[in-house]
């Protein structure tokens, strides 16, 4: 953690003993942040730990209770994201704030729209949006619809929005959890040149190898407090994931060999279209014994929320069999699937795992609600309930809860942690977990990994989908890659390699595709 | 959650009571009256006596019923406008039984309010299959079939059913022994008043306490979640449609029972629109909905004496009540809105 002092490294920015307290939380305490030129600077921290307080604070956005903001020497007062962009300093947000129906010039350049005598001034715009393109390698077309764009792309108009309003720091909140890896590489590369060009970046991100690829330095907060300053070079994952969590962390779980018995589920040519009618699912075949947990790799839009939602009685198939315990089960309503020992934890908490306004209750009971012990016949047995829920709180240690508080007071790592307990709370027997550690911090994320091996151990099979390549490769015991509606390749758990993957997760298995 | 935070959730409505009191009295000052006579009027004079305090609890049976028709719909996530056209079919047929069945008089009152809700519930059960499996908004069709059973009940009572003789829209009188009893010493307060409070609290036990109300509640707050545990949630809005009828209907029913005595063609000044306006002010909770119902009377009754007693005219008192109203339910789709935003903004990065 020691400053390395040379010519090149003055501050552009300091903030020093930052402190902000919102209704019932302190989000950042004596919290300290410094940025050199000339680099890209990871701020990392578990979810809620106050790093995107803190960025907001020096956008402007907020203002601090307490603490000193530094501008290249001086010392400024910014109280609007309008008076940080006058210093020099752009925030691309997670969600992004782009008008769908314009194009990609009409909304770099609005607000400061050039004009010709009293009229907007297209071609100047375009050819504005152009020539930053150029300068700074962020390939677009200026013509496009930000509707008919990909989410990589739009990224990429908020930060020539930036630049075109002459910004010398650029801060990212998490700009990688909406992008393909791919996607994701380009963008570092685009980052890489900025910084070349003599900007410098902030990274808010909570992925340690992004981190680790990335940055030049990084700062690590934790429950609103500044932990510390790191040359990336002279650190590692483990350090970095410590110094988050405070404690010491297994980024691998260990887990023994799997003990098959019996094939829970058998899924056999099964096809499916997306919401689109277009076909997302095209023959997929596999089976899950019990005892082990079978990996679903593959970059996200191949057909996997589809595959999941048809199994799960979400989506109708439109062709091929499913089986569940010698149950044929693609026709069955999701009751009858639960009925027939089926658990999910969707993709998608807040659409289908949780009803956000209802209470905690409410939310550890569905898909058990109906009968003994939570019912007697059509009567709800309410202090049951409330014992049931609480017992979910006590054993997945889910902090803050009471049963009667509207879910949407947890944060979203508790709320997947009473998801996760509520969908274990049977005796074990499938377990389709799509997406299970998406968002999730890291701390929490080995308490996940533990809890699907235990289950695995317990004799279920799981059926695990990630977009994480290192959640499937630490879980599977077997992996099957994804591509374009098709199950490709096939691996066993401990025989497959990252790069092997990764090459079939990009089609370039097409030899050895399976047969569907 | 909700009995802690009842306190709580009373505060705001009665402050923003007190703004469109404040709001009002100022706009009767500008017309260069005195605000205090029709405040008087509005608020004391309906408790002055047990003639107005009588007429106030009348009034209340009405409004109480289609708050629950309607709140019991909107806590699945329907919308059931059609509660004025529901509650014609049922009074209906409620008078019909009333002036065709003879027999003691508890049989004739149970046989109407069966059969009043009974067909209340087949006429919210058309448009419910309608959204489930055809998609058509039910917000729609229920507006529309409104104007069906208004007409078609007027139609009934001026053909096939015309009373011989008739002078006007209604149909025979009931048996007097189908009249609800009265429990007020001089006064038209009907034991409608009992039934109506007791579906309050028994929808309330349903809404909280049985797995119907649960599943009902579920697919309200989020219907693919409700799908994603196993619920049907076609079923489920189908229940709670017909749950709507019922209370329609029998709104209909006790109304002919208690107060009309036969089917008057045109009866309802819009009881099921107003019941959308006492459901949001309840916060579309059960127990809360007498509670609304009572004030929103109270402001009726009120509005009577007030265009008799004061000089100020019936349409300024008709603008001052919409005002409070106005206030009042604004404030709770603004709690409703802050209570959903904290939820959606619980989770920084």
């Amino acid at each position: 953690m020691e400053e390395q002092h040379d010519a090149d490294a003055a501050p552009v920015v300091v903030m020093h003993g930052i402190t902000k307290a919102f209704p019932g939380v302190v989000a950042n305490q004596q919290a300290q942040f410094d940025l050199r030129a000339r680099e890209v600077h990871a701020l990392v921290g578990e979810n809620g730990a106050g790093k995107s307080t803190l960025m907001k604070i020096l956008f402007g956005l907020y203002s601090p209770n307490a603490g000193s903001i530094t501008v290249n020497g001086h010392v400024v007062r910014i109280d609007s994201p309008q008076k940080a962009i006058g210093l020099g300093i752009g925030m691309v947000h997670q969600h992004f704030m782009l008008i769908p129906s314009l194009t990609v010039a009409e909304n770099i350049s609005l607000g400061m729209e050039p004009t010709r005598g009293r009229f907007f001034d297209l071609n100047a715009a375009v050819a504005l949006a152009r020539q930053l393109s150029t300068t700074y390698g962020l390939r677009i077309d200026p013509s496009a619809r930000i509707r008919d764009i990909s989410v990589g792309e739009r990224q990429r108009v908020e930060i020539l929005k930036a630049l075109a309003r002459g910004v010398r720091v650029l801060i990212l909140d998490e700009p990688t959890a909406v992008l393909t890896p791919q996607e994701a590489d380009e963008l570092f590369l685009v980052l890489r040149g900025l910084v070349r060009q003599g900007m410098s970046v902030v990274l808010i991100t909570h992925k340690l190898r992004e981190v680790m690829n990335t940055s030049d330095r990084v700062t690590v907060m934790r429950a609103g407090q500044y932990v510390g300053t790191v040359e990336t070079s002279a650190t590692s994952t483990r350090e970095l994931a410590r110094m988050m969590v405070g404690r010491d962390i297994l980024l691998r779980v260990e887990k023994g060999a799997a003990q098959t018995g019996e094939v829970v589920v058998q899924v056999d040519g099964v096809t499916t279209e997306d919401d689109q009618g277009l076909p997302a699912v095209r023959g997929v075949s596999f089976q899950v014994r019990a005892g082990e947990i079978y990996g679903i790799a593959g970059v996200e839009g191949n057909g996997q929320s589809e595959l999941v939602e048809s199994l799960t009685g979400l989506r109708g198939v439109s062709g091929g069999r499913m089986l569940l315990n010698g149950v044929r089960i693609e026709r069955a309503t999701t009751r009858r699937r639960r009925e027939l020992g089926m658990a999910h934890i969707p993709e998608d908490r807040l659409v289908y795992g949780a009803s956000e306004s209802s209470s905690i209750a409410d939310n550890a009971v569905i898909g058990y609600h109906y009968h003994p012990p939570l019912a007697y016949r059509s009567w709800l047995a309410a202090s049951r309930r409330a014992r049931w829920a609480l017992d979910l709180i006590r054993r997945f240690d889910i902090r803050g809860a009471r049963p009667e508080a509207p879910i949407g007071s947890l944060s979203g790592g508790n709320i997947q942690k009473l998801i996760l307990a509520r969908e274990m709370s049977r005796a074990p027997n499938l377990l389709v977990a799509a997406q299970p550690t998406r968002g999730v911090d890291i701390g929490a994320i080995e308490f996940f990994h533990r809890k699907l091996i235990e289950y695995r151990d317990n004799g279920a099979a799981v059926l695990l989908v990630s977009a994480e390549l290192s959640e499937v490769l630490t879980l599977a015991d077997r992996i099957g890659v994804m591509y374009d509606g098709r199950i490709v390749r096939e691996f066993a758990g401990d025989e497959a390699t990252e790069q092997e993957l990764g090459l079939a997760m990009l089609g370039a298995g097409d030899s050895q595709r399976a047969s569907a | 959650m909700r009995r802690r935070d009842l306190l709580a959730e009373a505060i705001p409505p009665v402050l923003s009571l007190l703004a469109a009191l404040a709001l009002s009295g100022l706009i009767i000052a500008m017309l260069g009256s005195s605000p205090l006579p029709v405040y008087k009027a509005l608020l004391v004079s309906p408790f002055e006596s047990l003639a107005t305090f009588s007429e106030v609890l009348v009034r209340m049976v009405p409004l109480l019923l289609s708050g629950l028709a309607v709140a019991v719909a909107f806590r699945c996530g329907v919308f059931n406008l059609g509660v004025e056209g529901q509650l014609y079919l049922g009074a209906f047929a409620a008078a019909w039984v009333g002036f065709t069945l003879t027999g003691p008089g508890i049989v004739v009152i149970l046989a109407a309010l069966l059969f009043g809700a009974f067909v209340g519930a087949l006429y919210a059960f058309l448009p419910g299959v309608l959204r489930v499996y055809s998609g058509a908004s039910e917000i729609v069709t229920t507006i529309m079939l409104n104007y069906v059973a208004i007409n078609l009940t007027t139609y009934l009572v001026t053909g096939p059913f015309r009373p011989r003789n008739a002078a006007t829209a209604d149909s025979e009188p009931i048996a007097a022994a189908a009249h609800l009893a009265r429990f007020l010493p001089g006064s038209r307060a009907h034991v409608g008043l009992f039934i109506a409070l007791a579906l309050a609290i028994g929808l309330y036990v349903l809404l909280y306490q049985t797995t119907i109300g649960y599943e009902l509640r579920m697919t309200g707050a989020n219907p693919r979640f409700a799908e994603y545990g196993g619920i049907s949630v076609r079923r489920t809005v189908l229940i709670a449609m017909l749950l709507s009828g019922v209370l329609a209907g029998l709104l209909g029913a006790i109304e002919v029972l208690g107060v009309q005595y036969r089917f008057r063609s045109g009866f309802s000044p819009g009881y099921g629109f107003d019941g959308i306006t006492v459901a949001l002010l309840a916060r579309v909770e059960p127990l809360a909905i007498p509670l609304a119902a009572f004030l929103f009377a109270v402001l009726r009754a009120g509005a009577s004496i007030a265009a008799v007693d004061t000089e100020v005219s019936r349409e300024v008192v008709d603008v001052l009540q919409a005002i409070i109203i106005l206030f009042v339910t604004a404030e709770g789709l603004w709690s409703f809105v802050r209570r959903r935003r904290v939820t959606t903004a619980g989770q920084p990065s």
